[in-house]
């Protein structure tokens, strides 16, 4: 008996699709689509900062790793980055505070307590752009309604330039007023999740309100408190709305976050290939972030 | 037993049509992939139907037939036939102007051409565009003159040195200094001027007036002949405690109209160029140069203009001033009109030009922006098309079939008065009439008119690619001088060494052989 006999003689006769090629077939239309909306992008992308583009967005020539290379030498990238984690670790701690505080608050039982709840959550529904325009009148040093609420108060004799004075940090808690409801939203589900008998039973035990937070709250609200972490972490890093609204980097490059200078480097000085090595790099430092929050989720997990 | 067992559960096997997970995903699928397959027959199907050009229309006597007809008549008057619409991209500024004048073209001419404002970013959309081909078709757009430099040299900007009528719009402009603006270095035009102003010194008479520096009508007495003159008119005014800073400068942060194109107002009424038209090389290496760094940091650490304004984009700018806590600023001549608005501003009616720019030489600085053609591959067009799209471009930029200033009237007469390269509309009563209206008076309307027609273009402007990259650094580098973390000659230095380094990274000249 030949091969090829043997092989025609044992071979099943094949219909339809194995289950492996089915599952294929199925999930094929998610990973063209993705392929088209991500993995293509991001590989025009990559190719691109691999090229020395002109200012009228023409590859110059190959330029290798030499973006990256000027974007770590660049004391503008520098400045921006310090800039980016400031302008983030302020969302982050605001938004965190914030959030407990309020979701503690809105947890207690009070007339309204409905309304309050979705009132508090209406912030978030707002899009950046808005809440740019929004604390673009309440920052403002001419017609500010902080101004104007300072004045009010008598605490200062004449409208501040609010945003020269506080640069990033008055950015940053516009920035955390938008995303604080998203953490209330997260935090308020945790704290309906803890058993009352717990809070009984340290009260019994003779807890103080601390302990009782400390002991019993936090650990039911860690994954959430993570959660919110990554997601502000990550959103804050890639947010350019709001400075790009209120002061497109200014005063003096005090708000360049990392974001708007790969924004000015791709649309303004037409450096597709700097602009493109720069958004890697923030995919990195994004990547990065995420990964450590998870690795300390995975830990305490265990 | 079995058999009967086996039989039994035969039966209800028959009985019941058990369907699996699997069974219903691949029904699910098929019916997925037909309904996909109807769709894109219907699409194809509808876009053969709507890409043929529209039949011509059956002899009625309706109203709107007899339009038709007119119409019809009008494009085919001129060889050229209807077809699928010609598409104008504009950024967000009075886009109902920009609306009625396309509807007058489209009535006059029998055309379907379409305005599409560009949301958000406008260069970031075009860029885009012009790098994927996504998105709706774009023919003509607006382009500030140093985007069309690099956008000409990327191949996406047709030049119009063929059009019709060229030479004679060319010859009808007031200021021949624009077509400068026009003009890249390997003799091509790009464009025509849609909108020309300039930057010049405003003033808030009534608080000049407080501190006994304007007479009883709000008019400055005695105008500052150079920018130490102004500096020491600010002194003065702080010194009075009329204002705690005399000036807001329009030091913002805006690629286009920010802190450098302020700079390059103090440079120009000095005189100074920046750079050589021919070689594109820096000539900033001069006192003159170091003086204007010197008074823009003087300013600040003198407390005599307002270092809040860094913060500011362009809107807050002007609301600040209209809040009539500054006696000076600089913003686009039709900025005026804001300030002379009783709904915008409490001091309505004081504002005012300086009779004449402070400087050596008190020129100018040309402002505008162009409208230019599309040409890239995502936007071939047939001669037929090409040709809907000049008239359009001319309609808009210069005169109507009939030899009317149609578009360019709209945008000077009404507010808030776009300035115009043609010296017919300032001398145009129905102008006058306009301006006159909105609390211009006299005296304004002779400056404006002088500045419009006597601007000076920086010679930068032409065929550098780089030029924005030079704009943006002047955004990084004055704010820190003004603030006195660099010294003015420390600026100078850097400023250019940062030119020669752009022109030798990117090209001067050679480029374009």
């Amino acid at each position: 008996m030949t091969q090829t006999a043997r092989n025609s003689g044992s071979a099943k006769p094949k219909r339809g699709l194995t289950d492996s090629q089915f599952a294929l077939f199925l999930i094929a239309p998610l990973v063209i689509f993705q392929a088209a909306l991500t993995v293509y992008p991001s590989a025009v992308a990559l190719w691109m900062s691999l090229q020395k583009f002109n200012p009228s967005g023409q590859v110059m020539r190959f330029y290798g790793l030499g973006n990256y290379i000027d974007a770590f030498s660049d004391p503008g990238v520098q400045a921006s980055t310090v800039i980016s984690i400031e302008y983030t670790a302020t969302i982050v701690a605001v938004t965190v505070l914030l959030g407990l505080g309020v979701s503690l608050l809105l947890n207690e039982q009070f007339r309204g307590r409905s309304i309050v709840r979705v009132l508090v959550i209406l912030p978030w529904a707002i899009p950046e752009y808005a809440t740019a325009l929004l604390y673009g009148n309440v920052y403002s040093q001419t017609y500010g309604t902080l101004n104007g609420l300072l004045m009010a108060l008598g605490l200062i004799k004449e409208y501040l330039p609010i945003i020269s004075i506080g640069t990033i940090w008055v950015l940053a808690l516009a920035y955390a007023w938008h995303y604080a409801p998203l953490a209330i939203f997260f935090f308020l589900g945790s704290l309906q999740s803890v058993p009352e008998d717990l809070y009984r039973q340290a009260r019994v035990d003779g807890a103080s309100a601390f302990r009782r937070f400390k002991t019993v709250t936090l650990p039911y609200m860690r994954y959430a408190l993570l959660i919110i972490l990554v997601l502000a972490t990550t959103d804050a890093l890639k947010s350019l709305d709001l400075v790009w609204n209120l002061t497109q980097g200014g005063p003096s490059g005090m708000t360049r976050v990392l974001t708007y200078y790969v924004y000015r480097a791709t649309f303004v000085l037409g450096n597709l290939g700097y602009g493109a090595a720069l958004s890697f790099i923030l995919l990195v430092l994004i990547i990065a972030v995420t990964a450590i929050c998870f690795i300390v989720l995975t830990r305490r997990r265990r | 037993m079995s058999t009967q067992k086996k039989e039994s559960e035969k039966k209800t096997k028959n009985t019941n049509v058990n369907v699996t997970r699997r069974q219903a995903l691949s029904k699910m699928g098929a019916a997925a992939v037909g309904a996909a397959a109807i769709v894109v027959v219907g699409g194809v199907a509808y876009y053969l139907s709507t890409s043929q050009a529209p039949p011509s229309p059956p002899p009625t006597t309706t109203a709107a037939a007899t339009t038709q007809a007119a119409t019809t008549q009008a494009a085919t008057q001129t060889g050229l036939t209807a077809g699928p619409p010609v598409y104008f991209n504009i950024w967000a500024y009075h886009p109902e102007i920009v609306a009625a004048n396309m509807q007058i073209f489209n009535q006059e001419y029998g055309e379907n051409c379409e305005v599409l404002q560009v949301p958000g970013d406008y260069y970031a959309s075009l860029l885009t565009k012009f790098m994927t081909g996504a998105g709706s078709r774009m023919d003509m757009m607006y382009l500030h003159s140093d985007y069309m430099t690099r956008y000409y040299k990327a191949g996406w900007i047709q030049p119009v040195n063929d059009e019709e009528h060229c030479n004679e719009i060319r010859n009808d402009y007031g200021n021949k200094n624009l077509l400068e603006v026009l003009m890249m270095p390997d003799g091509n035009q790009c464009g025509w001027v849609y909108f020309n102003g300039t930057v010049p010194i405003q003033y808030n008479g009534k608080v000049l007036q407080k501190a006994g520096l304007a007479d009883d009508t709000g008019h400055i007495k005695s105008s500052p002949k150079t920018w130490d003159d102004f500096v020491q008119m600010c002194r003065d005014l702080v010194k009075s405690k009329v204002v705690k800073y005399a000036y807001l400068p329009k030091w913002i942060q805006c690629g286009t109209c920010g802190i450098n194109e302020i700079f390059d107002e103090y440079c120009i009424s000095e005189g100074e160029l920046q750079f050589d038209p021919k070689t594109q090389e820096p000539t900033l290496e001069n006192d003159r140069v170091l003086h204007i760094l010197e008074n823009m940091r003087t300013l600040v650490a003198e407390n005599l203009a307002d270092p809040g304004v860094l913060a500011l984009n362009e809107q807050d700018h002007i609301t600040t001033f209209c809040a009539g806590k500054h006696a000076f600023t600089e913003v686009h001549d039709y900025d005026l009109v804001a300030f002379n608005d009783p709904a915008q501003s409490p001091d309505a009616g004081w504002y005012h030009w300086l009779p004449a720019q402070p400087g050596s030489k008190g020129w100018y600085p040309y402002m505008g922006a162009l409208y230019c053609i599309s040409s890239h591959e995502y936007m071939k067009r047939s001669n037929n098309e090409a040709k809907r799209l000049e008239r359009l471009h001319q309609f808009y930029a210069w005169k109507d079939k009939n030899g009317n200033y149609v578009a360019g009237k709209q945008w000077i007469q009404s507010p808030p008065f776009l300035g115009q390269p043609y010296t017919q509309y300032y001398d145009d009563p129905a102008t006058k009439e306009a301006w006159l209206k909105q609390t211009y008076d006299e005296g304004d309307m002779a400056v404006r008119r002088n500045a419009h027609l006597t601007a000076v273009v920086p010679p930068g402007y032409h065929g550098m690619v780089w030029y924005s990259n030079w704009h943006e650094y002047l955004m990084d580098i004055l704010p820190k001088m003004v603030l006195g973390e660099v010294t003015p000659r420390d600026a100078l230095t850097s400023l250019i060494d940062t030119a020669n380094s752009l022109r030798k990274e990117y090209g001067g000249p050679e480029i374009w052989k």
